[in-house]
């Protein structure tokens, strides 16, 4: 892969060619100055007046370019600036994920708070860049090429978001698988651990169990009961969380929907595709053109006929009358 | 040595360099040669969001910086003039495709009055990659130094193979085809153009110490390739479908579905496309089943939902299915439309007479064979041709001439009964380098016989292996005919390492899987990159020989 840098040289000859074109510009200027009449007595002051005429000749087109700045090209800015901010947070999302993971004895509900704020953060960001990329084609009055341009940004800048949002949706899942099989193993921990304390208790049952003023029929029972109660919020948490899993969703197959099917993803076809639409058009227009003079002389015809039929009639009165 | 790899680096340095949203300006030939590496949507991920053709009227956006990817012609260099006495842009970034000369970047200095170009690059992407082997010039009509497009395209094609070498990194010394002049005039001016810009080949080594073979050939020492039918994936849409540029119409195919009518094969993009390019008929056919099959089970996944996990799992796969679909269902609208043209025209039976003939040397009972051939009124009248062509390279002192009476008398005009005398012109016996039938010495013919009657052949259709194959062969082992002269003084006795071999005239997606053969089965002693002036494919060759005539008679 050899390349060549022409640039130095380029550089080169335009400095070459630009000295040329002061040296004709002070000319002029000396000229103009010859033809008002005032003589160079301060030839410092010609000097800096015509660097400020130099200086203002380039700062000409830099104005005009900061007036031409269209007013959406903020917006680019604003979504470039939320998926940085949404792919910044995943991070450390994740990292508080990994931390969260490992074994620790103490309180963990801070880090779990910060979990939960992230990972809403990060939805939300989600929804206000999809309406901000959304939003981004609506307003309509721009033309041709300006059109083409923010569709081929909001193709890209959807296709950015949705990779983000796939990996953040797989963090979350290995999140959650893990949490889950940690969870599980509590359990059995828990459970064996009480089944050794039940058996333990089964010896001197007889002593104890009523210093405890209950029976053991009672026990069980709100034992059950409990049992009952956290199957039941268990469920109910659960269903909450498929709730928000299905509303997600939803939103997701929004985004889906803005993807474009990628059968013809070909530069050069559709830098084709758009000369064959063109030359459509001037045919088109050639046919309106034809139709409108066609138009044109059917109604002078018509109008002929009109005064021809009127006129008949007036002479065909007039006889009738006279 | 990866040519597609080699225009991807190349477009991905130009675009990662500059920062910032950019339009991306290309001619008719580097549009072209972009779109055959890079999509539009991973260009797009490169902050590229506008497109444009030079020729275009553009409209004014001052916060877009210009890429300029371009061949350094006159006309693109006036556009660029006409551009910048008006910018449309904030910046220019001017690459182009090959050398540039100082005159002409005087010019473009001198219209850029506003300080507007950033900067001028020569980047040598100034080929169509085909194949990661194989490259080509889209230049068609190129047999001879005296065919009429030779005039206008000759330095475009010294452009190009000068382009594909820088590209490569290779400074390799030239051997070319002693028995033509057209090889001898490429290889001279290759050498004169490395020469001029000897800079760019000396940054890495030592001067004067070669690294690479360069071996220049002529289409005409092998004009039955060309002719023949084939029967391997890529071949033989090209054949029947013909692939410009990557993609291929399938406009004229009965009932096609509205957005397959033309369709992209791209390796990158395309993994059935990359693993069953060189696979021939029966075996693409059991390809396409399991690829089908493989949906269906798809398919059925898809189907049963039943959880929200099951669900977000679609949602998550559903982009990639969608892509799989896409791609099923093009590969078996290509493979329908195949097996149709196939089987409309019989080219099972025209490609067992042309192998027939390529590789065999029972004149009577082919003889025979042709002669009902020529009766047979299921074949068409271009297979017909083609046959009698064959048989005038193969046997060029047989009955010619009563052949040709058969054809005249079932109706083929004259001017095509007149290409058999242009191709014996343009590849008779005596104008070829090389044994191309295997019979110009008695050993290596009772070699061939032998051969064949101890092996036998293992698939009638593919019986033919192209003049490059013992090209290859003989350069293997180091015993490259020294018909092949060498134009630098002393050149390495060693074998070379790697070579590239550039067709004048054209090549066919036959020798590009005799290339990739080779490749494979010398991975790590030998690579050769293939490139040609154009692919042929039958009909091609034939215009281009008519093209020839016509220049002959004028």
């Amino acid at each position: 892969m050899t390349t060549r840098d022409r640039t130095p040289s380029y550089l080169l000859l335009k400095s070459e060619f630009q000295n040329g074109r002061k040296v004709h510009k002070k000319y002029e200027v000396i000229n103009g100055r010859e033809f008002t009449g005032i003589a160079p007595l301060l030839s410092y002051k010609d000097g800096a007046s015509k660097k400020i005429v130099h200086e203002g000749y380039r700062q000409l087109p830099k104005l005009q370019e900061e007036e031409m700045l269209p007013l959406w090209l903020h917006k680019t800015s604003d979504i470039d600036n939320s998926l940085t901010k949404i792919s910044d947070l995943v991070v450390k999302l994740k990292s508080y994920h990994a931390n969260n993971l490992l074994p620790n004895m103490g309180d963990s509900s801070k880090l779990e708070k910060s979990i939960e704020i992230t990972t809403q953060e990060i939805t939300r960001l989600f929804h206000k860049t999809k309406d901000l990329i959304n939003r981004f084609s609506l307003d309509s009055n721009i033309s041709g090429d300006h059109l083409k341009l923010k569709k081929n940004i909001q193709a890209s800048k959807l296709d950015k978001l949705h990779v983000l949002s796939l990996y953040f949706r797989q963090i979350q899942r290995s999140y959650l698988s893990a949490l889950q099989k940690r969870t599980n193993s509590f359990q059995d921990i828990y459970k064996n651990n009480r089944a050794k304390v039940e058996d333990f208790d089964d010896d001197d049952e007889e002593n104890e169990t009523f210093s405890f003023g209950f029976t053991t029929e009672q026990i069980a029972m709100v034992d059950e009961m409990t049992e009952n109660i956290t199957k039941r919020d268990k469920e109910i948490r659960q269903l909450l969380v498929s709730i928000a899993d299905l509303s997600s969703l939803f939103n997701d197959i929004s985004i889906l929907a803005n993807q474009q099917s990628g059968v013809l993803d070909n530069i050069e076809n559709n830098l084709n595709d758009v000369e064959g639409s063109t030359i459509a058009t001037i045919s088109n227009l050639e046919d309106t053109n034809r139709y409108h003079k066609e138009y044109r002389s059917r109604l002078c015809i018509l109008m002929v006929l009109i005064c021809l039929v009127t006129s008949m009639f007036a002479i065909y009165i007039l006889k009738i009358i006279f | 040595m990866d040519v597609i790899l080699a225009v991807q680096e190349y477009i991905n340095k130009m675009l990662s360099n500059i920062q910032g949203m950019k339009v991306l300006v290309l001619d008719k030939e580097t549009a072209g040669i972009v779109s055959m590496v890079y999509t539009q949507s991973k260009i797009l991920q490169k902050e590229v969001f506008l497109f444009e053709k030079i020729e275009n009227e553009k409209e004014k956006m001052l916060h877009m910086k210009g890429v300029y990817f371009l061949r350094p012609t006159e006309t693109n260099i006036n556009y660029i003039k006409d551009e910048l006495k008006d910018p449309k842009y904030n910046k220019y970034h001017i690459f182009f495709t090959n050398t540039i000369s100082s005159i002409a970047l005087g010019e473009i200095a001198k219209a850029d009055e506003q300080d507007v170009v950033s900067e001028v690059q020569e980047f040598f992407a100034d080929f169509y990659a085909a194949n990661p082997d194989t490259f080509t010039l889209n230049l068609p009509g190129m047999l001879t130094k005296r065919s009429p497009y030779w005039m206008n395209n000759s330095n475009r094609l010294i452009d190009g193979l000068f382009s594909s070498l820088l590209a490569l990194k290779k400074k390799p010394y030239i051997r070319y085809s002693a028995n033509s002049d057209t090889t001898r005039y490429v290889a001279e001016k290759i050498a004169d153009k490395m020469n001029e810009n000897r800079d760019l080949f000396e940054i890495r080594r030592q001067k004067g110490e070669y690294d690479s073979l360069l071996l220049i050939l002529d289409r005409k020492d092998d004009p039955i390739t060309p002719l023949l039918h084939q029967w391997t994936y890529q071949s033989m849409i090209h054949e029947l479908l013909t692939i410009s540029n990557n993609r291929v119409s399938l406009a004229k195919a009965p009932n096609i579905k509205e957005d397959l009518r033309e369709v992209v094969l791209s390796l990158d993009h395309d993994a059935f496309y990359k693993d069953n390019l060189y696979k021939n008929f029966g075996d693409l056919g059991a390809s396409i089943k399991d690829l089908v099959d493989q949906l269906q089970e798809k398919m059925n996944t898809n189907q049963n939902i039943q959880t929200i996990d099951d669900m977000k799992k679609f949602i998550e796969e559903y982009p990639d299915f969608q892509k799989f679909s896409t791609t099923v269902s093009k590969h078996v609208a290509l493979m329908d439309e195949l097996s149709r043209l196939i089987s409309i025209s019989n080219l099972m039976d025209v490609s067992e007479i042309q192998q027939e003939l390529a590789c065999n040397h029972d004149h009577n009972n082919i003889y025979q064979h042709i002669l009902e051939f020529i009766e047979n009124p299921k074949i068409s009248n271009q297979d017909k041709l083609v046959i009698v062509l064959l048989y005038s390279i193969r046997y060029e002192d047989g009955n010619v001439w009563e052949l040709k009476e058969r054809l005249s008398r079932i109706g083929i005009s004259p001017k095509d009964i007149q290409l058999i005398d242009v191709l014996k012109m343009y590849a008779g016996k005596n104008s070829r380098e090389g044994d191309l039938l295997g019979t110009k010495n008695i050993f290596s013919f009772a070699k061939s016989v032998v051969k064949r009657g101890l092996q036998g052949v293992s698939n009638i259709y593919t019986q033919h292996k192209p003049l490059l194959h013992d090209i290859l062969d003989s350069i293997l082992k180091n015993k490259l005919s020294p018909s092949y002269l060498s134009l630098s003084t002393n050149p390495p006795r060693d074998r070379p390492q790697e070579i590239i071999i550039f067709m004048v005239g054209g090549i066919t997606y036959e020798e590009a899987l005799t290339v990739y053969t080779f490749n494979s089965l010398n991975v790590g002693v030998c690579r050769v990159i293939l490139g040609g002036t154009t692919i042929l494919n039958c009909p091609q060759f034939l215009d281009d020989l008519s093209a020839l005539q016509q220049s002959n008679r004028r």
